[in-house]
């Protein structure tokens, strides 16, 4: 199973990055919102993960762009810092399936990864 | 005729000379805009090229099993980079902001990994700094880190003038010691702001089920902001053994404390929500007798 992660905190991307991998999903991980429309422009990922605030482009724009484009089946888990419910709302009315609010723990990255992988 | 001649030739000099004067400031002040910009745009690069040059290590040793109680060995070429005050600072904020992220037993290990590099010396040079934002930059890291060892120095920095020190200075007294860190209201000098108080409960949930201290001093103190914030967290942690305290501080002289004790109290479902000309009203009925709608 193919993850795209977009993520722009870089020892954090890293280490959700190795914990997938650890799980065996194949994993894909870039630091902006940029960077991961121009991944799936090429690329068909199985699931997406994304942080809401990144530069360039954000989740919210990463989602809304996937959900009108041929990835529109693709699940999105979306990555939100506390207090930010509102932009979560925002998130799941532009098609996302399941957010994460930071502080997270890891485990619960990969049950909600394979609970959507199922 | 020619004494006007002169007096014309000095005043051409002298907006000539003025003219020049302010095209000088002007460029001096461009200059060194673009020379801040410059300098600006280099240490982000730099910070770059530190987080990305770091990032597979550290985030490595995070995922590795008992950090912290073996050793840490670094290859030579971080070791070297290591010694650098700006790598250091780097990597400290870094871990912090890794550490805001994560939750559960990953908050540990990060706090190991800061402790096995030393960045200690680090974030404490930033909290002796003299400007305010690196200062408060060094408490949110030493007290996001576990650094007990700092605490008496944080909690003279909750009456810091500056009030993001003072507020990050709080926040940090409770992440270091649990709602024991609230021991700072005892010697408070300025008023607690709405979203100081905001931020300190925020903090606080975190300790939900934890035994809070003795909240009697706070309830009947004479700092306004600090007994608005003690009926708060009486709230918040449903510590409903203060409700007579509170009751009586419907009847203080002060509105705000009135308003939010009865506040409290209708949130409990002890009393109604009174108007405010009906506390006031009640300012004057004896403690004994219960105030009526």
């Amino acid at each position: 199973m193919k993850i795209l992660i977009a993520e722009d905190e870089d020892i954090l991307r890293k280490m959700m990055e190795l914990r997938l991998s650890k799980e065996g999903y194949s994993v894909t991980a870039v630091s902006n919102g940029q960077d991961a429309l121009t991944h799936l422009e090429n690329h068909t990922p199985d699931l997406v993960i994304t942080d809401i605030h990144m530069p360039l482009v954000s989740g919210l724009e990463v989602v809304g762009w996937m959900k009108q484009q041929a990835h529109c089946s693709t699940p999105v888990i979306v990555l939100s810092a506390l207090g930010q419910e509102h932009v979560v709302m925002d998130a799941f009315s532009l098609g996302a399936d399941d957010y994460i609010t930071k502080p997270f723990s890891l485990n619960e990255l990969v049950v909600r990864v394979k609970k959507l992988a199922s | 005729m020619n004494e006007y001649a002169l007096e014309l030739h000095f005043s051409e000099n002298l907006i000539w000379v003025f003219t020049a004067f302010v095209a000088l400031v002007l460029l001096v002040l461009g200059a060194g805009i673009l020379i801040m910009m410059r300098i600006n745009r280099y240490k982000e690069e730099q910070r770059r090229q530190i987080r990305a040059q770091w990032k597979d290590l550290l985030a490595e040793m995070l995922m590795e099993e008992n950090v912290g109680e073996q050793d840490l060995r670094l290859p030579p070429e971080f070791e070297a980079a290591l010694q650098k005050p700006f790598v250091r600072r780097v990597l400290a904020s870094e871990l912090v902001r890794t550490q805001q992220s994560l939750r559960g037993n990953m908050n540990e290990t990060i706090t190991a990994v800061y402790n096995q590099l030393q960045l200690a010396d680090q974030s404490l040079a930033l909290l002796h700094s003299r400007k305010w934002h690196r200062k408060a930059k060094g408490i949110q890291q030493l007290s996001s880190m576990g650094q007990y060892q700092v605490a008496e120095l944080i909690v003279d920095l909750t009456n810091h003038p500056n009030l993001s020190v003072r507020n990050e200075a709080q926040l940090g007294m409770i992440r270091l010691e649990g709602p024991d860190g609230l021991r700072f209201l005892n010697s408070l000098q300025h008023a607690l702001s709405e979203w100081q108080q905001f931020n300190l409960l925020h903090q606080m949930q975190l300790y939900t089920g934890v035994e809070l201290p003795d909240m009697d001093g706070w309830l009947l103190g004479s700092q306004q902001s600090v007994v608005v914030f003690a009926i708060r967290l009486c709230r918040l942690f449903q510590l409903f053994g203060y409700a007579g305290q509170i009751e009586g501080l419907q009847r203080h002289s002060n509105t705000a404390i009135r308003r939010e004790a009865n506040q409290c109290l209708h949130h409990w479902g002890l009393t109604e929500l009174y108007t405010e000309e009906m506390l006031r009203k009640a300012m004057a009925t004896p403690l004994a007798q219960p105030l009526t709608a």
